[in-house]
């Protein structure tokens, strides 16, 4: 499959130009056929033409998404032989939720203040919180409520959906994997086991995501507006600053605990939503929206808080600074990279957050006084969908506001010294290497040449192994976000540097930095004392915050090569790793793979045919997608 | 396909606006030849209340032949629907060369059904129904050095709704053909919520 490079031959020989050549007969030279020539009404041939229309900043409210409600059953029951180790995570929670189509208004200022065509869950998006507990296994039924195509009012998405909990430890038939779609009047049902991998709790995972995952049509889902939070809680991480039981670590919680989740979005001239299917770099929105509205500010209390800040995509990067208004960057504190704790916290000058990336932020507004602007401001230069170019914009662009008024009571919060150790590197489980090369061709995003295909896996993977992953980025000029479902992985090397626990992966311009964790973050971190004090956070800190070791999505920026060590457990089944830059996904930078019983692990790709998976196919009666019934 | 290509005269060079439909505002509403000579408005005559499959190709690329050939599998699996409500469009970047008779000479080659029109043009109106089909990805990438035409890709809609995605034609021809039935509304939607999955192991 490699057309470029013929293409390129042809030409040389000036064959495609098309006019270099012409035979003397060509119906061209006969006539002018540009007299017929109507320029468009959205001429030149570009969507977004006009910027979306302006508005004034800062005076939206920030909407916060409510928390999802369990009820008491479900009717008709779930299956259990749907679902694999069911009576081992029997659901002690139950909850339905309804993908609809409804208008949310993300600005008061006309034309958006007529409300604005959007899908979501139960009426909103971002869709309702799910406020998990690990040993709290839960059910989710999802009813496909959106209209048929055609007769809508969001035209560019696929009314036909399958949601993924990034990157929660799920069975592969509740993983949202992209053939298991419902359509319009149709559910599914969702079992998580809200464990650690392998019941390892250092493995366990706490700002997560759901999101939209259908074959080809993930980008223009998710932008219009299928994704929502799902935070997981344990004795630690408890949800509760003023818990009682030591162990808690009091983090900012409840109307302290804050999701951001960010878009950046196209409006027409009536404020709708403007989605570009025929631009396969990837696709940029000219107004920051945050949890869907438009600039909004939030009124914060002077004192500490946890932002989880979520790049929603489709394709924009950002480095975010917090900023008083003078452009002098406010440090701040990195708890989690990628929904999992760091090994203590960080202090950082600024945070690069790729697609779907996330960090959990301690911000605290004490510093500021009652009546201060405080800014969340993006400086990271884009300017098409393929990737940041790599510079700083010089002044940046505000995505919202802090409103600092005084605090309602004491703050009891906390910032411990220390969360808890990463997952070790245990090379004696190491059974594969394997190597994936991300590039172009012909118009599509290519993973080893090849394109997503559900009748090809690519990687057979053993039940209880673990295997070192190769991922490079063969371009010069694209970035790609790459995130695998299932398990998170942990960095080995960065362009042939070693990352270790100490180790922080920043960045110089264009050029990856590494350094070891600041002195003072490093100083705060052996002291109990200062631990909820907020001067933790004001000198060396970490310039560019890359993510911590342990990630879920690597950032791939031009010729980047990053070597991931991963550990597979508990489940059988298929799952992808793709490109998250969603517009690359699906064109076509995505592969399966599964895990397999130990000892039939395979290098693939294989076709899915010749591959026995007991206990995951459904049985022929229930055959679901084309990929067990075609001759794929 | 008579019906829903109309065979354009000289009488109607004046410009013409396209007709209303979604994307009405955003494709050139080009004068295009097709292989059988016949003369259409890439619009109005070709996308407007239809689902299509567009890909681009040139009759001297060996690539494209594999495309081409792929699209003739996929055909058999379009039935009676190709002609009538499905269209393929096999969209020439080498106008010069490609004339509707050799068009013809190509489509014939690979058994074109009725309801597959390979499309030339003069340069300037092909380039920019290229343009407008598989913008951004035609200059610039570093791993190709020119026009690229996004010869992999078909992209593939139902333009009476708006929606559009896309399919490279490496897939297998039932996969490509699946893609069209996924543009098709369903019909009853408004019955009790159904259990889809997942199902048991």
């Amino acid at each position: 499959m490699h057309i470029i490079h013929r293409r390129r031959d042809l030409l040389k020989l000036g064959v495609l130009a098309g006019s270099a050549a012409l035979p003397p007969r060509s119906f061209a030279q006969q006539q002018n056929l540009l007299n017929y020539l109507c320029p468009p009404d959205g001429a030149p041939p570009v969507l977004q033409t006009k910027p979306s229309p302006p508005v004034r900043p800062f005076v939206a409210p920030l909407r916060i998404p409510p928390i999802k409600q369990p009820i008491l059953t479900l009717d008709p029951p779930p299956d259990q032989r749907a679902h694999q180790r069911y009576n081992e995570f029997l659901p002690k929670k139950l909850y339905t939720v309804h993908q609809q189509e409804f208008k949310q208004v993300y600005h008061p200022d006309r034309p958006y203040s007529n409300g604005t065509w959007n899908w979501g869950w139960d009426g909103i998006t971002p869709g309702p919180t799910y406020i998990a507990r690990y040993g709290e296994p839960v059910l989710v039924r999802i009813f496909n409520d959106l209209p048929i195509i055609g007769a809508g009012n969001v035209n560019f998405a696929m009314p036909s959906t399958t949601t993924h909990l990034h990157n929660a430890h799920t069975a592969s038939e509740s993983d949202g994997y992209p053939m298991n779609w419902i359509d319009s009047g149709e559910f599914w049902d969702h079992h998580y086991g809200n464990f650690a991998a392998d019941n390892d709790p250092r493995e366990k995972l706490h700002t997560l995501w759901y999101h939209d995952h259908r074959l080809d049509f993930t980008a223009a889902n998710v932008y219009a507006g299928l994704a929502g939070f799902y935070l997981l809680f344990d004795e630690q991480d408890s949800g509760d600053e003023n818990d009682p039981d030591p162990q808690a670590w009091h983090l900012p919680s409840g109307k302290y605990d804050v999701p951001l989740l960010l878009h950046d979005i196209q409006f027409d001239q009536n404020g709708q939503v403007i989605f570009d299917p025929f631009n396969t770099d990837g696709i940029l929105g000219d107004r920051y929206t945050v949890n869907r509205v438009i600039q909004p500010f939030f009124v914060a209390e002077r004192r500490k808080y946890r932002f989880r800040i979520l790049n929603g995509g489709p394709s924009r990067f950002y480095q975010l600074y917090i900023t008083n208004g003078d452009d002098k960057p406010v440090p701040f504190v990195i708890v989690t990279g990628d929904g999992n704790f760091l090994p203590a916290p960080v202090c950082v000058e600024n945070v690069y957050l790729s697609v779907a990336q996330r960090i959990d932020a301690i911000i605290d507004f004490s510093q500021f006084r009652a009546g201060d602007h405080v800014y969340l401001r993006n400086r990271l230069e884009q300017t098409n969908g393929k990737g940041p170019s790599g510079d700083l914009l010089a002044v940046g662009q505000d995505i919202m506001r802090f409103d600092i008024t005084d605090a309602a009571g004491p703050d009891r919060s906390c910032i411990p010294t220390r969360f808890r150790e990463l997952p070790p590197v245990d090379m004696s489980l190491v059974k594969q290497h394997r190597e994936w090369a991300f590039d172009y061709d012909g118009g599509l995003w290519t993973i080893n040449g090849r394109i997503m295909d559900p009748a090809r896996i690519d990687a057979g993977i053993e039940q209880g192994s673990a295997e070192i992953w190769t991922l490079r980025n063969t371009g010069k000029n694209w970035a790609h976000p790459i995130h695998s479902h299932f398990t998170e992985f942990l960095l080995l090397e960065v362009n042939g540097r070693p990352i270790d626990e100490q180790t922080i992966q920043s960045r110089a311009g264009r050029h990856n930095e590494y350094r070891p964790i600041p002195e003072a973050t490093a100083a705060a971190t052996t002291s109990t004392v200062t631990t909820c004090n907020p001067q933790v956070c004001v000198a060396n800190p970490v310039p560019v915050f890359m993510g911590g070791r342990r990630r879920d999505i690597t950032t791939l920026l031009p010729n980047d090569e990053i070597k991931i060590y991963m550990r597979w457990a508990d489940f059988f089944g298929k799952y992808v790793m793709h490109c998250h830059n969603v517009v690359h996904e699906d064109h076509a930078m995505m592969i399966r793979w599964d895990i397999v019983e130990p000892g039939k692990g395979f290098i693939g790709p294989k076709p899915a045919k010749e591959v026995e998976t007991p206990h995951v196919e459904p049985r022929p009666a229930h055959t679901t997608t084309m990929e067990n019934s075609s001759n794929g | 396909m008579a019906k829903q290509v109309e065979n354009r005269t000289e009488s109607q060079a004046e410009c013409t606006r396209p007709k209303n439909g979604p994307y009405s505002g955003y494709f050139p509403n080009l004068v295009v030849l097709a292989h059988d000579n016949r003369r259409a408005l890439f619009y109005d005559d070709l996308l407007r209340g239809k689902t299509v499959l567009i890909h681009c190709m040139s009759t001297r690329d060996p690539d494209s032949g594999q495309a081409v050939s792929k699209l003739a599998e996929v055909q058999s699996h379009l039935g009676a629907s190709l002609g009538r409500e499905v269209f393929i469009y096999s969209l020439t970047i080498d106008p010069g060369f490609d004339t509707p008779a050799v068009l013809r000479k190509f489509a014939e080659r690979y058994g074109a059904r009725e309801g597959w029109l390979f499309l030339t043009g003069d340069p300037p109106t092909m380039s920019a129904l290229h343009e407008s089909l598989f913008r951004g990805v035609t200059h610039n990438h570093d791993s190709g050095d020119g026009y690229d035409c996004s010869a992999a890709l078909i992209r593939y809609g139902n333009e009476a709704a708006g929606l559009w995605g896309s399919v490279a034609w490496m897939n297998e021809p039932e996969m490509i053909a699946q893609r069209i039935r996924w543009l098709r509304p369903l019909k009853d939607a408004s019955a009790a919520p159904r259990r889809k999955g997942p199902p048991p192991l």
